[in-house]
């Protein structure tokens, strides 16, 4: 391949062009921004963000941790019917606030209700729904119920 | 935030005489931030020994071994140190504007520091995979197997490199309880290590002026969005050992290549393409002489000790990994490479890729000329080999293709883009800086040359 004779001031405007762009377009002016953002508001907008579609779950999570040993099973009851839709976040997001306890899906992820699961359970974390005669909660509150499961 | 800040500062402090090691710096901040990185060796590494002895984590059966270590540590490096002189800062006038781009820097980080503190880490991801497995350690004061194997659990990817949760477990274990809110300091930490390292490294190559400056605009690739994951912590750990195999190379110094096999070896039990970039180094090592030598080859060998070790606990305990390695990967790469158009546009559809950068560089290198190119091959061999990787990976996901690339592809390119564009800046700065046009059409002072 025949080379092109490029004069080194050319190449030296070519290189300077370049590393604008380079520089340019490497940059990213998000975080600058931050600096002059109200942080409250920041931080209210991004603590917010897993929890868009249910925003009392975490709260309704917290309580139930409180009120729970450690070691127990709980299975999670979602108004949700499908895995992939809610009941995945719903499923995910119990096991990260309820750590140390064992968490029970009543939906498998390959697609179908598991019921028949709720046996595993010590508790239940009714949010937002409600079971056919279901013995008085243990505490609730935040859309939700915690009850004692049937053995 | 107390706690967290407290346990950054320990990580420092037992690192420091590691980083010693590889020292001397110029200025004393590269050494504290090389320190930090390898303190995140350090504490993993006990971590993890810990759980393999039966023994609950706690303050005084972490901090024990810890100041054993340390103290073993400053014993071993004061003996062992080499009686070298510290180089120089670099020679060249600096003027007010590396201090001005400098400044550009720091409010950059103060952003990021807003940023990454703003709450408890928000990714999906964090209190999927990474928070979680944290908390659920924490919550056993050890690597809960049983938790890792629960099919109900399949979803935390149990075979996942453990670095990260370990750190998170190390700061619950100072503070005495799990707390979340302040863990995006991890990710500040890696990040400001990482920029300290790459304009002191710059600066030693490219001179004060094009080394802030490079800097600043290099600022955000080195910093992640992703608070709470793994992609800080990879990518200030591969970098550097990447930046400081290409140091080893050029130095011929061994002892430079083992800190750079074990902060890769590191990385690699961070993220799982920490594996291929281990790989894809060994491969463009082997295209230097002195990379081919049987002493480089069996040091650089050593990186891959991590991985394996966490790679046979993961088939003892029998944990899956079922995004990659299911039994029909070769059909799904045949099947995925008879349609590239399925892998293509969703990779070039992806703006967070940032593409266009790949081609400036690519432009910046032909204009540093062909001698440029040929010194500065490990590297120029070792990123395509890993975005090749990548997409090797892609070609046999089990996800769908589609989402698995527009999930990740932003995201991994992250990696690569760092050190490739240090790269790029160290190439336009020489070509700006040349006095004169050589016979081979290429730089003349090139720092790091002669391999």
């Amino acid at each position: 391949m025949a080379t092109v004779p490029v004069s080194l001031k050319l190449r030296r405007i070519l290189a300077a062009i370049v590393y604008v762009f380079l520089l340019v377009g490497a940059y990213y002016p998000g975080y600058l921004r931050f600096l002059l953002m109200n942080h409250a508001a920041m931080a209210r907008h991004y603590e917010g963000l897993p929890d868009e579609t249910a925003p009392d779950y975490p709260r309704f999570l917290d309580e139930v941790r409180n009120r729970t040993p450690a070691g127990s099973s709980i299975a999670i009851v979602f108004p949700a019917r499908q895995w992939d839709r809610l009941y995945r976040y719903a499923y995910i997001r119990a096991s990260y606030k309820l750590a140390g306890r064992r968490v029970v899906p009543l939906i498998k992820p390959a697609g179908g209700k598991a019921p028949g699961r709720i046996r595993e359970a010590d508790y239940l974390a009714l949010f937002s729904t409600r079971l056919d005669h279901e013995p008085p909660p243990l505490w609730s509150g935040y859309r939700g119920q915690l009850i004692r499961a049937r053995r | 935030m107390t706690p967290v800040l407290a346990a950054l500062l320990l990580i420092a402090v037992v690192g420091g005489p590691f980083a010693s090691l590889v020292g001397p710096f110029p200025r004393r901040r590269t050494s504290i931030a090389l320190g930090f990185l390898f303190g995140c060796v350090v504490v993993a590494t006990i971590l993890l020994s810990l759980t393999l002895l039966s023994i609950r984590w706690s303050r005084t059966s972490v901090l024990l071994p810890l100041f054993i270590m340390l103290a073993l540590a400053i014993v071993f490096t004061h003996s062992a140190r080499v009686a070298h002189e510290t180089p120089a800062q670099s020679g060249q006038p600096a003027g007010p504007w590396p201090r001005i781009f400098d400044c550009g820097t720091l409010l950059v980080l103060l952003g990021y520091f807003l940023y990454a503190t703003a709450t408890a880490p928000w990714n999906w991801d964090f209190w999927a995979i990474w928070g979680l497995k944290g908390r659920a350690f924490w919550e056993t004061r050890g690597i809960d197997w049983s938790f890792l194997t629960r099919p109900d659990n399949s979803f935390v990817q149990p075979a996942y490199p453990p670095l990260i949760p370990l750190l998170f477990d190390f700061i619950a274990t100072l503070a005495g309880r799990w707390t979340d809110r302040y863990l995006g300091l991890l990710n500040f930490a890696f990040g400001v290590a990482l920029l300290v390292i790459v304009r002191d490294f710059l600066d030693e190559e490219i001179g004060p002026f094009y080394a802030a400056l490079s800097t600043l605009g290099l600022t955000t690739c080195c910093l992640t969005d992703w608070i709470g994951l793994a992609e800080g912590g990879f990518i200030s750990l591969s970098m550097t050992g990447l930046l400081l195999m290409r140091r080893a190379l050029a130095a011929r110094s061994r002892r430079l290549l083992l800190a750079s096999a074990v902060l890769l070896g590191f990385a690699a039990v961070t993220k799982q393409e920490g594996i291929s970039l281990i790989i894809a180094t060994g491969l463009a090592l082997l295209t230097t002489p002195w990379g081919r030598t049987l002493p480089v080859i069996r040091d650089f060998t050593l990186s891959a000790i991590p991985s394996v070790t966490w790679a046979i606990i993961g088939l003892v305990h029998h944990l899956s990994n079922d995004v990659f390695f299911a039994a029909d990967a070769g059909r799904r790469f045949v099947t995925h490479l008879h349609h590239p158009e399925s892998l293509l546009q969703p990779m070039l559809a992806d703006g967070d890729a940032r593409l266009s950068l790949w081609v400036l560089a690519a432009v910046a290198f032909a204009l540093a000329g062909p001698r440029f190119v040929r010194s500065e091959r490990f590297l120029l061999i070792a990123l395509p080999c890993q975005v090749a990787f990548f997409i090797g990976a892609y070609l046999i996901s089990t996800m769908d293709l589609a989402w698995h690339i527009a999930t990740s592809w932003g995201r991994v390119t992250e990696q690569v883009n760092a050190p490739l564009l240090y790269l790029a800046c160290v190439a336009l700065a020489t070509t700006l800086g040349q006095e004169k046009l050589t016979d081979a059409g290429s730089a003349e002072t090139i720092s790091l040359s002669d391999r």
